[in-house]
């Protein structure tokens, strides 16, 4: 069991994540919003280039959003890490975020539902434990 | 200078920070980090993060303090 600190912020549940940086063999930390809402994954292109990721040859799928339709690429996170629980071979969507949107990424039910999870609001604490 | 989140997110409200030396609590919670670039612009933490890259510490990329009064988010 983990318990874990989100930033709630404006009305968006802001959690630490650690994705894993194949450049340099070790984790790096994110802050990305944590949506229920979501079916997928989702993390910045950019910053998923940064940790060594390629994008070459990899087919877009698409995604349905709030706002319509976007195209992103699917590639394997080779670990995830949230709390001191290490999740492999994660798949997550790399997308563009606007500028003005506050968060890296979206971390989806693919992850969350691995999880169960207590949102102690009272407390900005989550308690996690893996399934 | 490694400094806390917390005081992190006091100092730069507002901004977007790009961290190095980074450490977690036993939780994994991160506690701290020294802020090596920060920018209103998004965008330019990120034309600029490429000088880390290679940093031997943990990293961070986030927006420090409170989203501005009167925006809101659907994602």
């Amino acid at each position: 069991m983990n318990k874990i600190k989100f930033d709630f912020t404006s009305n968006l549940m802001m959690i630490n994540v650690y994705l894993w940086n194949i450049r340099m063999a070790k984790f790096e930390n994110m802050l990305i919003t944590y949506d229920t809402g979501a079916s997928n994954t989702v993390i910045s292109k950019d910053i998923l280039f940064l940790l060594g990721y390629n994008f070459e040859g990899i087919e877009k799928t698409r995604i349905i959003t709030a706002s319509g339709v976007e195209y992103v690429e699917p590639i394997i996170l080779e670990k995830l890490k949230i709390g001191n629980y290490v999740l492999d071979d994660v798949q997550v969507y790399a997308h563009t975020f606007p500028e003005a949107s506050f968060s890296l990424g979206v971390l989806g039910l693919n992850v969350i539902r691995q999880f169960d999870t207590s949102i102690l609001f009272s407390k900005g604490e989550m308690i996690l434990s893996k399934i | 200078m490694v400094e806390s989140i917390h005081e992190i997110n006091i100092k730069f409200n507002g901004e977007w920070v790009f961290l190095i030396n980074c450490s977690v609590d036993e939780d994994g919670n991160l506690i701290e980090g020294e802020v090596v670039l920060h920018s209103k612009s998004r965008d330019e933490i990120f034309r600029n993060m490429n000088k880390y890259k290679d940093s031997p510490s943990m990293i961070s990329i986030r927006y420090a303090g409170k989203i501005p009064e009167g925006v809101n988010v659907l994602l």
